[in-house]
């Protein structure tokens, strides 16, 4: 078998030659129109074209050939490389043969056994006796990490029960209560000057003040109250304001105004 | 090159700068099962170059064997258990028992492997197992295993459930470093059976060696 290989390496080296000479003919063939065209020196417009024609012919049969003894290049080389693994794989095999035979004929016997051993499952190959299972190191490192962090995490959302605060929340509602209690009474002030101005058409201011002061021992109320009224001089055509520029001091409080009338 | 029989105490070769460039990619490597031959030419040649520093290392820390082992004239290394046990991998999660569907297609490769002895590559397309499974000394077998049904032939639908047992047993033993996959997703399986298929010789090494007593307690274990 070797011996036809090496025949066969003969005539494949015999074919690189006349290859090689092959595409060297060619290639002067290409060169053979440069010269002529340089030679001529006339580049009469005929020559020229017909020259140019043929040029690219042979160009192209060149190309074509250089590609094809490439590819045989490369077969060539593989096959080569091909012939002497065979030929060492041979040579080894010479020098260990028994070694090898019984390694070989060990190794027909425990995929004989195997396949004995075999049998086909629902779930997959199963063995129908003892056949030994072996184990290898299986350790996966895994090195996990965020590489483009563009998001917050969302926040849990937990209900958190807070232990009622008594003292606070009655102290809050006490607030409340109040405030609510000192709108109201703001709200009856108002009524009640309402219906003076209503009754004596006129309504003094600092009168009004001193009055809620006297009863209710609230500036912030006699302060509103006498806000409230003075704004109803605007949202009403039928009622005046009368400024005159004298300074009112209201008794106990230290708060100034001036003289102020609302009439009707 | 250091002597072999000279004890490293020390860890100092791990801040070369060959060894800092590629300790990652080797110790992952390892630790997942790969059996690195000259194939990762850049980690096998730093390897090399080390070899009993990387011995010293795996086995104060993690009490596990790097192998340097040669078949077929490649050689190759990988990280096996000592004598002694599992070393730091005796957690079920860090070592693998080969499945029987492994078991049963790794040793048809490793007979494979010798049908191509001849091969400079032994590259391994679907036909060639099918050609097996069809027409070998052995078909029976394969097609009661694999079909569960013995035919001349078989339809698409039941070759597509076969040909992906077989694939995700070749990518699974791609990351062992036993053969090399060269067909990408969805296309027709074809592989390289590297050399390091033998590593199923080393793991069977008992088996072989006292081939006949194996099968007779195989037997004995059938008929209890």
């Amino acid at each position: 078998m070797f011996r036809k290989f090496g025949e066969r390496a003969e005539d494949i080296t015999e074919a690189i030659i006349s290859k090689d000479q092959f595409l060297g003919n060619l290639l002067n063939v290409v060169d053979h129109f440069y010269r002529n065209m340089e030679d001529d020196g006339k580049f009469n417009t005929d020559n020229v074209q017909k020259s140019k024609s043929d040029w690219e012919k042979a160009q192209e049969i060149y190309t074509d050939i250089r590609e094809f003894f490439t590819s045989v290049d490369s077969k060539v080389y593989i096959i080569r490389r091909q012939i002497n693994h065979a030929s060492e794989k041979l040579t080894e095999l010479q020098e260990q043969f028994s070694a090898r035979a019984f390694f070989r004929i060990q190794i027909k016997k425990i995929h004989r056994t195997v396949l004995e051993s075999s049998q086909y499952t629902a779930e997959g190959v199963k063995f129908n006796n003892n056949f030994p299972l072996k184990q290898v190191v299986y350790e996966t490192v895994r090195m996990l990490y965020p590489r483009y962090y563009k998001f917050e995490l969302p926040k849990p959302n937990i209900i958190v029960n807070v232990e009622v605060d008594e003292t606070y929340e009655r102290n809050e509602k006490q607030k409340i209560a109040k405030e609510i209690n000192r709108q109201q009474i703001i709200n009856q002030w108002v009524d009640k000057a309402k219906d003076i101005l209503e009754n004596k058409s006129q309504l003094s201011i600092d009168e009004l003040m001193n009055s809620i002061m006297d009863e209710e021992k609230d500036l912030s109320i006699a302060y509103q109250v006498a806000s409230r009224m003075t704004a109803y001089t605007s949202e009403n055509n039928e009622v005046f304001i009368d400024v005159e520029q004298k300074i009112i001091s209201l008794s106990q409080q230290n708060l100034s105004l001036w003289k102020t009338k609302i009439m009707k | 090159m250091e002597n072999e029989n000279y004890e490293i105490s020390d860890y100092s070769f791990l801040s070369e700068e060959s060894v800092e460039k590629y300790f990652a990619d080797i110790n992952i490597l390892l630790l997942s099962g790969k059996h690195i031959d000259h194939k990762y030419y850049a980690e096998y040649t730093v390897l090399e170059s080390y070899e009993s520093q990387w011995r010293n290392f795996y086995g104060n820390l993690y009490r596990l064997n790097l192998v340097a082992d040669i078949s077929d004239r490649s050689r190759y290394y990988y990280l096996d258990f000592t004598e002694n046990g599992k070393g730091k991998l005796s957690d079920s999660s860090r070592n693998k028992e080969l499945t029987e569907l492994q078991t049963l297609i790794g040793l048809t490769l490793l007979d494979m492997y010798y049908q191509k002895y001849f091969d400079e590559e032994k590259i391994i397309h679907w036909n060639d197992i099918k050609t097996q499974i069809l027409e070998s000394d052995h078909q029976e077998a394969y097609k009661r295993i694999l079909f569960n049904d013995i035919r001349d032939s078989y339809d698409e639908k039941e070759w597509s459930t076969v040909e992906n047992k077989f694939g995700k047993t070749i990518d699974s033993f791609d990351k062992l470093g036993w053969v090399e996959k060269q067909s990408g997703r969805n296309e027709e399986l074809v592989f390289e059976i590297r050399p390091a298929i033998h590593r199923l010789t080393k793991l069977y090494q008992d088996e072989l060696h006292n081939f006949e007593s194996f099968i007779q307690q195989l037997k004995n274990d059938e008929m209890l």
